[in-house]
């Protein structure tokens, strides 16, 4: 009997029984769904995150004032005014990990530039900050140290903003007004993309620090020398848990903490955010990986316990074929590759499962839809390592099969 | 040189402390082209010697040889060879698949024995023809008569040219109509060279043929030749009679 009989025959009995051959397969269907959509969901999340760290930039730590519990009082993240300048200059001093930290004071407001406005944020930050944020002026200069120890009314604008309010139009030398302060337009700021959250960063504009303080959202501070934030960027190869330790201990030492009371500042790691979102992914992963297992071995059991049924019901049908001259050996191979048959069918039923199911989690997550051609391949040669290892039991009970016993039953 | 030989041939099986002695001691010959009826009451080992003589059973004592081959050591797989290309088994429930048409079952046996599919078409449709089937390869066994299946089993049993057809009760499921239509293919085929053994419990059927071997608790009892009656004599008288009350099914091929 040749391979193409075998599969002929076998495809035929299966037709037979065609609901119970679609129901042995579902466990091997789930299982293998749960493996593509596993694998597609796992690499999806790793290349998302990847790409946000990379938009973020790498070896980042964000210092904010305040703490969620603070003197027992909850306050938003940087609404306390507990961090200074003057913190930042010794962090970037003191700690030796540390290649900048920059300052950054934030307000929002109104720009008007000819008879066009628009709403968006204003930051006071130090030419360290685009160092931080690896964030380079696209078009014109950063500031000059001059106009960051004068104060002086220059802005750089983020390209959404130069986009709106110039349109196509060069905005360097161009006077605009910032809550009605009179700016002058001394560059545009790379394009920067979205954020891990969503929100567009090229949607700002950049004033000194010194600046913002006095002209733009500093007027009624408590502490005139407050910041709502410290980035922090760590030098390439350093350690990032050790540099926020020591940048930690630093802070606290500075606002004079003593053991046992809370820290006034909070210190995050942007890694650490998207390592949390990495680990979620993960973990859906992991849950996937145990479904497809469990679902593998459960689909393996499903078509091993209908072989049984299948070898038994067809007892004479086998007495007959051995009686027209199939040997054990023949016997053997129709029910391998008749249990073979149901698990591939239901792998390639899984794997289209699976590829919908990765489809809709990727465009629901927002990352890239990343099928490894391997991984399809996994998924056959799986589910046709099932399907004989759960064959193989009947398929030897089948051969073993006494002819004469055989035409008798049934 | 016989086509069957046997001699000291049992097949006994052990049941606890007791042993069935369903075949014992038997030594028989049989030469090429030979038309055998086997006989015996319920239990005296007709079915046994079938098996045996069939390769679908292994003796537990004597020799068996198959056209000059001893086969009754042979393993398994090699016995399955051997029924392949030597021996063509009918049996009393027809025993068709019945998801496969007629021609499907009747090329099962070419199958087995690696036959490309082009020459397995051809040659089933032959034995079909053979047995008056022709125009029925694709019906399923369902929709044909007893007589008929028990036809396409024939086929089936004549397909590889078997040195032997072994046919355990053919009639036993058939009316006495069908019986003869049935006992003259075989009649047929034998005319044509075909070896037949037939095991029945008619003393109708057996008139047939032109030898008949009896056996009584698995010991050979009776061997003796005949002359055998004339099938389609008494096929067409039977016709004759049954006419107006069925429609008499189409004769077979000679
Ligand atoms: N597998 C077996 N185990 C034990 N005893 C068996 C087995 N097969 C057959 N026998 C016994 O062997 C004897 C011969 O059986 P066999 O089937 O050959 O009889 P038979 O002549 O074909 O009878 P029948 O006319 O009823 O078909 C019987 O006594 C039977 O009980
Ligand atoms: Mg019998």
């Amino acid at each position: 009997m040749t391979l193409s009989d075998a599969v002929v025959s076998s495809i035929d009995a299966l037709k037979a029984n065609a609901m119970r051959s679609f129901l042995t397969m579902l466990g091997i269907v789930i299982g293998v769904a749960a493996v593509i959509a596993m694998m597609a969901v796992g690499n999806g999340a790793r290349e998302k995150v990847n790409q946000q760290i990379k938009a973020l930039g790498s070896n980042l730590i964000q210092v904010v004032p305040g703490n969620v519990t603070s003197g027992g009082v909850r306050m938003g993240m940087g609404q306390s005014s507990s961090l200074t300048d003057d913190d930042a200059r010794v962090i970037a001093a003191d700690v030796p990990a540390v290649q900048v930290a920059a300052a950054v004071v934030r307000g929002s407001g109104q720009i008007v530039a000819g008879g066009t406005n628009w709403s968006t944020g204003i930051l006071g930050v130090t030419n360290d900050f685009f160092e931080a944020r690896e964030w380079p002026v696209a078009h014109g200069r950063d500031f000059t140290g001059e106009e960051a120890t004068r104060g002086a009314q220059v802005i750089l604008l983020g390209q959404t903003v130069a986009r709106q309010l110039f349109g196509e139009d060069d905005p360097v030398g161009q006077s605009i007004r910032v809550r009605n302060v009179p700016f002058t337009v001394i560059g545009t700021m790379d394009r920067k993309g979205q954020t891990v959250f969503g929100t567009d960063q090229d949607d700002i504009v950049f004033v000194p620090l010194l600046t913002a303080r006095q002209r733009v959202v500093g007027a009624n501070r408590a502490n005139n020398r407050s910041v709502n934030q410290i980035m922090v960027k760590v030098r390439e190869g350093e350690n990032l848990a050790a540099a926020e330790a020591e940048i930690r201990a630093l802070v606290r030492q500075r606002h004079r903490l003593q053991d046992g009371v809370d820290d006034d500042f909070q210190i995050r790691n942007l890694a650490e955010i998207s390592a949390t979102r990495e680990q979620s992914a993960r973990t859906l992963a992991m849950l996937l990986a145990a479904v497809a297992g469990v679902s593998l071995v459960v689909g393996g059991i499903g078509i091993m316990n209908i072989m049984l049924v299948s070898v038994s019901e067809r007892t004479r049908e086998i007495g007959v074929r051995m009686a027209v001259g199939a040997r054990p050996g023949d016997i053997l191979r129709q029910f391998l590759i008749e249990a073979t048959t149901l698990a591939l069918a239901g792998g390639a039923i899984g794997i289209a499962l699976g590829l919908g199911v990765a489809k809709v989690v990727a465009d629901t997550a927002g990352w890239p839809l990343l099928i490894q051609p391997e991984v399809i391949g996994i998924a056959v040669v799986f589910s046709a390592a099932v399907g004989v290892a759960s064959g193989l039991y009947p398929a030897i009970r089948a051969a073993r099969l006494d002819p004469v016993v055989a035409l008798r039953t049934g | 040189m016989p086509l069957i030989e046997v001699s000291g041939l049992s097949r006994h099986y052990t049941m606890g402390a007791e042993t069935v002695r369903a075949l014992d001691d038997v030594t028989l010959s049989i030469e090429e082209g030979e038309f055998v009826a086997v006989m015996g009451p319920s239990g005296s080992g007709k079915s046994t010697f079938m098996n045996v003589i069939g390769c679908l059973d292994r003796p537990t004592a004597g020799r068996y040889h198959l056209a000059g081959e001893e086969v009754s050591r042979l393993d398994a797989s090699e016995l399955a060879g051997v029924r392949n290309r030597r021996i063509g088994f009918v049996f009393q429930q027809f025993n068709l698949l019945q998801r496969a048409s007629a021609l499907a079952n009747v090329e099962l046996p070419l199958i087995y024995g690696g036959v490309a599919p082009a020459d397995r078409h051809r040659r089933a449709s032959e034995a079909l023809d053979r047995v008056g089937l022709g125009d029925r390869g694709h019906h399923l066994p369902l929709e044909l008569s007893g007589g008929q299946q028990q036809r396409v089993a024939i086929a089936r049993a004549l397909v590889n040219t078997p040195s032997v057809l072994l046919a355990d009760e053919p009639t036993g499921a058939l009316d006495t109509l069908t019986s003869l239509e049935i006992m003259a293919v075989f009649a047929a085929l034998n005319r044509q060279g075909v070896t037949v053994l037939i095991v029945t419990h008619e003393e109708e059927i057996a008139r047939f043929v032109r030898r008949v071997i009896r056996f009584r608790d698995g010991r050979l009892v009776d061997d003796i030749r005949q002359e055998a009656a004339d099938i389609d004599t008494e096929l067409a008288d039977w016709r004759g009679r049954a006419q107006g009350r069925n429609a008499p099914e189409g004769a077979p091929a000679s």
